[in-house]
């Protein structure tokens, strides 16, 4: 029992949701899975606001891209045929890589991107695929881009708001994607993710790079240096390896109980290359 | 708080704290035992021991109870070499991929199981699924066992 806790709500409707989460402030938050928040629950929270019920679950493809609504779960992102479709399932491979599916079937996308943990899978995918959050808030709505979204270890930019959806812009029907984890077993935390979505011209050329690392800083990110040594130049193997070079410069590793700052370079350059490779096949 | 649910068919009014588990609450009714925090929630596979109860107000919940039978577990315990947490989420998946109506023939082991019968020969995982779809066990009822 988390004697802490004094209350829980159930919101009628985003706007109420929205004011309470106003009035509460940091001594609440939303809970829809509870994966996130569950195990892990911060000691000044006081009251849990359920936003399962706002009809918020919802994968919607439209001419602009995706929309996707912040409580479908994991498991349904996974299976989306609409998401599978985006370069190549960069995000359906994100949703699946390990995790049992009791717990693919309660956590939701957005408690991945809201908990803000480092190691989670999603956010170098939605990085790589440019998408943006949009966030409720009692001032108004506000679209932000996932490049702003991650401030610190699991803070948001989402701060006293509630986090509506995910929009994904419809890739160009070039694009490939790729995402690969590494840990040391099934269902267990990253050590490295890498998502690289890139659009190949009919002569083999980049055209556009997005590539993002997940689990070895603070927040995931992407490293445009890195897309920019690609752009204009084949996939091929001298190329590939020159990127993976630069994204191990450029990487500063947390160092935690299950690896070291060195290993998670060695990783970080390995899935970058694997990455590329495969998209170059 | 109080909250209103259905479990293994029967409606119940619970008084609880707002940061109880779900699994707390349902090892404080006799139907939760330390290996069975796997539940069906809505007819979806969760883990009760990452939720809280105040998640599952208005919501339907089928624990591994309601199945009431020993025989089938035993038949499992024969053929899986998981542990009982595995064979709690397998027998719960079988389950509820038969009252939501899907056919046994119909099922696919790579998708319907995926995750949960990983190590479970085909041919046990069919005949458990026949044994189920046989008995026919309507989801009322109580603890049984």
């Amino acid at each position: 029992v988390f004697r802490q806790l004094e209350e829980f709500l159930y919101p009628q409707s985003l706007e109420e949701a929205v004011r309470k989460q106003h009035e509460y402030g940091d001594a609440a938050a939303p809970i829809a899975g509870g994966t996130e928040i569950v195990p892990d629950m911060p000691p000044e929270i006081r009251c849990l606001i359920d936003v399962t019920r706002l009809g918020l679950s919802y994968i919607e493809d439209d001419a602009d891209g995706l929309r996707i609504g912040a409580t479908t779960t994991m498991q349904q992102v996974a299976v989306s045929p609409a998401v599978a479709m985006f370069a190549n399932g960069v995000l359906s491979a994100s949703c699946c890589h390990g995790w049992p599916k009791p717990v693919r079937n309660a956590a939701t996308l957005g408690g991945n991107l809201v908990g803000a943990g480092p190691f989670a899978d999603t956010p170098p995918a939605l990085l790589a695929l440019d998408a943006e959050a949009v966030v409720a808030r009692f001032e108004g709505e506000e679209q932000i881009a996932l490049q702003d979204f991650f401030l610190d270890y699991r803070r948001t930019a989402v701060g006293n708001g509630i986090l509506r959806e995910v929009r994904i812009p419809r890739p160009a029907a070039n694009a490939r994607g790729v995402f690969l984890k590494f840990s040391r077993a099934p269902g267990e935390q990253a050590l490295v993710n890498v998502a690289v979505v890139v659009e190949l011209g009919e002569d083999g050329v980049c055209q556009k790079v997005r590539l993002a690392v997940g689990a070895v800083g603070r927040v995931p990110q992407r490293f445009q240096e890195a897309e920019r040594a690609l752009l204009d130049k084949p996939l091929q193997p001298d190329c590939i390896d020159d990127v993976a070079s630069v994204v191990v410069e450029l990487i500063d590793p947390v160092i935690d109980l299950r690896a070291s700052a060195d290993y998670r370079r060695e990783l970080t350059g390995m899935l970058t290359r694997r990455a590329l490779h495969q998209i170059a096949s | 708080m109080n909250i209103q649910l259905e479990i293994n068919g029967t409606g119940r009014q619970v008084d609880c704290a707002p940061g109880t588990l779900l699994s707390d609450l349902l090892r404080s009714l006799n139907l939760c035992d330390e290996d069975g925090h796997i539940v069906l929630l809505d007819g979806e596979l969760v883990r009760s021991d990452l939720a809280l109860a105040a998640q599952a107000h208005g919501r339907r919940i089928v624990t591994v109870d309601i199945l009431g039978d020993n025989e089938r577990l035993r038949f499992l315990s024969e053929c899986v070499p998981g542990d009982r947490a595995q064979r709690t989420a397998l027998l719960l998946q079988a389950q509820a991929l038969l009252v939501s109506g899907k056919a046994t023939d119909n099922l696919s082991l790579e998708n319907d199981f995926e995750g949960i019968a990983d190590a479970v020969p085909a041919d046990a995982l069919r005949e458990l699924l026949q044994r189920l779809q046989d008995e026919a066990q309507p989801l009322t009822g109580g603890r049984t066992c």
